[in-house]
C-alpha cells in the first residue's frame, strides 16, 4: 500500500515539487529572461503587449521565477480561442469512446478484446489504474517515436488554438495523462512511467518544431527547396488533417470539413480468445467533421 | 501532471514566455556499486534523462539507467539491473560556468536473473536517490555533470553507491 502510494506521488513530483519550493522567491536571472524576452519576439503572440506583464514596477517579492507557470487553460488570454479548444477536446473524447464502444460491441476474434463474462470492464480499469503507474516494456519505436508525436498532436490541438507554449503543453499532459493514459488505455494496460513524462514534454518538443516548420512553409508560400511539390509534401506530413481538409474545401469551394484532428493509436500487447499473445502496434486515426 | 498544472495557475501572472529551451534531454554513464547485501558485483552503466529546467536553480527529470552484472554468491553472470527514477536537481549559483549541485529523486531498481530467495528469477526494490555533483556549463546548449549519489533501498534499508557522468542538452536555443 505504501509502495503503491509512494509510486504515484513520485508521478507527480515533478510537478509537486516546484510548488513546495513556490514561496520562495528566487532572484531575478537577466540571462534568462533577456533570453525569453527574444526568442518570444517572433511568437506573434500578444503576451510582451500587455502592459501589466512588462510593468517594471512590480517588486522583487511579487516576481516570482513560477510565476511564468500561469495556466489560462481555462481563461483564455490574449487572443487565445477557448472555444475551439474545447471543440477539438469534445471531438477527441467522442471518437476515442465511440470507437471504444464499437470495439467492444464486435466479436472477440474480430476486436481482439478479451471479454471474459467474470471481467467486468471498469474493473479492468480500476485494477490497471490501481496497480501503475510503472516502468512498461514497450519497444522504442512507440515510447519514444509514437508517443511524443501523439503528445505533439495534441500541443498542435492548443497551439493552434492560439495558445502560448507553456499552455500548450500543460493540455497535451492532461490529455495524455488523463484522456489516453489514466482513460483509453487503462482498459487495456497499466498505466506507463515513461509515457507520462515522455508524451507531453517529446510532444512539445515535436509540436513546436512542427508548428514552426508549417509557418516557415506557409511564409514561403508554400516552397520547399524552391518547390510547391516539396512543400505540399512536407505540409502534408507536418500536419495530414489540416491539409486534407483544405484540399477537400478549396474542391469543393466551401468550407466542407469543419475540422478534424489526427491521434496515433497503440494498442497494447493483449490476448486473443485462444490466449494467444498479441503484440503492440501503432495506427494513424484520422478524423474529419464535416 | 493535472494537479501541478491546476494548482500552478493559481499562482499568480504571467511574467514572459516558457519556451522549449527549459527542456533537458541527456546521457550518462558511470559506475554502480552494489550494497553487500545484494551479492552483486560492481558495474559500470548508462541511462538518459528527460527533464524540465523550471528555474535557473531547479531541474526536474525523468532518469533511467541499466547495467549488466554477476552474482557474487551463486557466480549467474546474465544480470541485468535497471533504474529509473524522478529526480529533481538543486544548482548552485545558476550564473557561473561551474555550478555545484545537490540532487535527490524517488525511483526503482528492478533486476533481473538473479535467484531470489522464493526462486523466482526478477526482484524489485524502491528507492531514494541523493547525492552531490558539479556542472560544467560549456555554452547555453550543453552541459557536463559529475555527481556521486547514495541510492536507498527501500527494502534493504542500506545503500548503493553511483557515480556518474551526464552530457546533457538544452533545446530551444539553450538557457544554461
Amino acid at each position: 500500500m505504501l509502495k503503491q502510494l509512494l509510486r504515484h506521488l513520485s508521478c507527480l513530483m515533478i510537478f509537486v515539487f516546484p510548488l513546495i519550493t513556490h514561496a520562495k522567491t528566487l532572484e531575478h536571472t537577466p540571462e534568462v529572461f533577456d533570453l525569453h524576452l527574444s526568442q518570444s519576439s517572433d511568437l506573434g503572440l500578444s503576451y510582451l503587449d500587455s502592459s501589466e506583464h512588462l510593468d517594471a514596477s512590480k517588486s522583487s517579492t511579487e516576481v516570482s521565477e513560477w510565476s511564468k507557470y500561469k495556466v489560462d487553460l481555462f481563461d483564455p488570454q490574449n487572443g487565445a480561442d477557448g472555444e475551439r479548444l474545447w471543440s477539438q477536446t469534445k471531438l477527441v473524447f467522442g471518437v476515442g469512446v465511440g470507437v471504444a464502444g464499437f470495439i467492444y460491441i464486435l466479436p472477440e476474434n474480430i476486436s481482439n478484446w478479451e471479454k471474459n463474462p467474470d471481467t467486468v470492464l471498469y474493473k479492468k480499469w480500476a485494477e490497471n489504474v490501481k496497480a501503475g503507474p510503472v516502468w512498461d516494456n514497450d519497444s522504442p519505436l512507440i515510447n519514444y517515436v509514437g508517443h511524443p508525436y501523439f503528445g505533439g498532436v495534441y500541443y498542435q490541438v492548443a497551439r493552434k488554438s492560439g495558445y502560448d507554449q507553456w499552455n500548450s503543453f500543460v493540455y497535451s499532459a492532461l490529455m495524455s495523462t488523463f484522456y489516453w493514459e489514466y482513460g483509453m488505455e487503462a482498459f487495456a494496460e497499466v498505466p506507463s512511467i515513461q509515457d507520462l513524462v515522455v508524451t507531453p514534454v517529446g510532444g512539445w518538443i515535436y509540436g513546436e518544431w512542427a508548428h514552426n516548420k508549417e509557418k516557415e512553409i506557409n511564409a514561403n508560400n508554400g516552397l520547399v527547396w524552391g518547390s510547391t511539390g516539396w512543400g505540399s509534401t512536407a505540409l502534408f506530413f507536418l500536419d495530414p488533417v489540416d491539409s486534407i481538409a483544405r484540399g477537400i474545401n478549396g474542391w469543393v469551394g466551401r468550407e466542407f470539413i469543419k475540422s478534424g484532428t489526427a491521434m496515433i493509436s497503440t494498442r497494447a500487447t493483449h490476448f486473443r480468445g485462444n490466449n494467444e499473445q498479441v503484440q503492440d502496434y501503432l495506427g494513424l486515426d484520422l478524423v474529419l467533421v464535416f | 501532471m493535472l494537479v501541478g498544472g491546476l494548482l500552478l495557475s493559481t499562482t499568480g501572472y504571467a511574467e514572459e514566455q516558457v519556451s522549449t529551451n527549459i527542456v533537458e534531454l541527456s546521457i550518462k554513464s558511470g559506475y554502480t556499486d552494489f550494497t553487500a547485501d545484494r551479492n552483486l558485483k560492481g558495474s559500470p552503466h548508462g541511462g538518459a534523462g528527460l527533464g524540465l529546467h523550471m528555474t535557473p536553480n531547479w531541474l526536474f527529470m525523468l532518469g533511467y539507467s541499466s547495467t549488466h552484472t554477476e552474482d557474487t554468491k551463486t557466480q549467474q553472470d546474465d544480470i541485468w539491473v535497471r533504474y529509473y527514477s524522478l529526480e529533481s536537481l538543486y544548482f548552485f549559483v545558476p550564473d557561473k560556468p561551474i555550478r555545484p549541485y545537490l540532487t535527490f529523486g524517488f525511483g526503482e531498481m528492478e533486476i533481473r536473473g538473479q535467484t531470489t530467495a522464493d526462486g523466482g528469477a526478477d526482484s524489485a526494490d524502491y528507492l531514494w536517490r541523493y547525492g552531490v555533483g558539479l556542472q560544467y556549463t560549456i555554452n547555453r546548449q550543453w552541459g557536463l555533470r559529475g555527481d556521486y549519489q547514495a541510492l536507498r533501498s527501500h527494502d534493504l534499508n542500506s545503500n548503493n553507491y553511483s557515480s556518474n557522468l551526464t552530457l546533457a542538452y538544452r533545446f530551444g536555443g539553450g538557457g544554461y
